[in-house]
């Protein structure tokens, strides 16, 4: 019994968390185009992935009990990082390879580099962790 | 202020009237201002902004400084042998190993173990009293994209007590 009522529940978890009006930012995949520049330095455009363009998602930082934004000093430079975790809408389970091929985020315009992302077993949900970074 | 004027300064004030490294390093800075970037210890945070801003900085920092001492006696002469590390850092690979190159050149033509050293660039090798000890190359990986930093190893000789006053 109990099972049946989860076989029927699960699909719809994503569009009651969609319908509560909480993803209010976009998210874009995009891919390095493959061009390599002068001695090989790969040119730093990105182009869309196909399909996953403009996904309403959430964004939030990735732990809510203290500020994850952070510096690393050193005596050359001082770089800074801060991470969100992004629920997307649905299911889009090419980004789990996509993070081994060098994808990157656009999530309100801003670029972010793809830590990491993982989907459910039930094939509801796909989550990443993404990076800003500078120095 | 006794009127001393340290390496660093003598290097920097050098370079930002070198027309090449001025078109090299001159960019706005994180207000917008334009800026020499040439920064004598650590690089300004927010200065290299993102890839498709073009820009290029070096920073450096005295490794070591060997201060001379006289054959019979007097320690602490004015003439020290100083180690340098300069990091030329750009998003752009082949724009950090152009300005790597543009610094050998600057290099080979300044001096500052003469009290005219203003007037370079010198005329002889025996003037010419700075080395190029070692390059070599690296990246900051945990960016993304990793800018590009080469890394040279400058032995500089220096009198301490120049510009005379």
């Amino acid at each position: 019994m109990n099972s049946v009522i989860h076989t029927k529940a699960i699909p719809l978890v994503m569009t009651a968390a969609v319908a509560s009006g909480l993803f209010v930012s976009l998210c874009t995949i995009q891919q390095p185009d493959g061009v390599l520049i002068d001695a090989g330095q790969p040119s730093g455009v990105f182009v869309n992935v196909d399909g996953l363009v403009n996904i309403p998602c959430t964004a939030p930082p990735e732990a809510n009990v203290r500020i994850t934004a952070s510096e690393v000093k050193s005596q050359e430079n001082i770089q800074s990082f801060s991470e969100l975790h992004v629920l997307l809408d649905s299911w889009y389970p090419a980004l789990e390879n996509g993070v081994a091929m060098g994808w990157r985020a656009v999530i309100d315009g801003v670029p972010y580099d793809v830590m990491g992302a993982e989907s459910d077993s039930q094939g509801v949900i796909t989550r990443m962790v993404v990076r800003f970074s500078g120095v | 202020m006794s009127g001393y004027q340290s390496a660093e300064l003598k290097l920097r004030n050098l370079a930002a009237a070198n027309a090449t490294l001025q078109a090299d390093l001159t960019f706005p800075n994180t207000k917008g201002v334009p800026l020499f970037m040439w920064f004598d210890t650590q690089l300004v945070q927010g200065d290299i902004g993102v890839r498709s801003d073009g820009r290029c900085a070096i920073y450096l920092h005295r490794v070591s400084e060997a201060r001379q001492a006289r054959n019979m006696g007097q320690p602490n002469t004015p003439l020290t042998a100083i180690r340098f590390q300069l990091d030329v850092i750009s998003f752009n690979a082949e724009q950090a190993r152009s300005v790597a190159n543009d610094m050998v050149a600057f290099m080979n033509s300044i001096s500052l173990c003469s009290d005219g050293y203003y007037q370079s660039p010198v005329t002889g090798p025996s003037q010419n009293p700075n080395f190029l000890l070692n390059t070599r190359q690296g990246i900051l990986p945990q960016l993304q994209p990793s800018p590009m930093v080469i890394t040279q190893d400058w032995r500089v000789w220096n009198r301490e007590d120049f510009p005379g006053t």
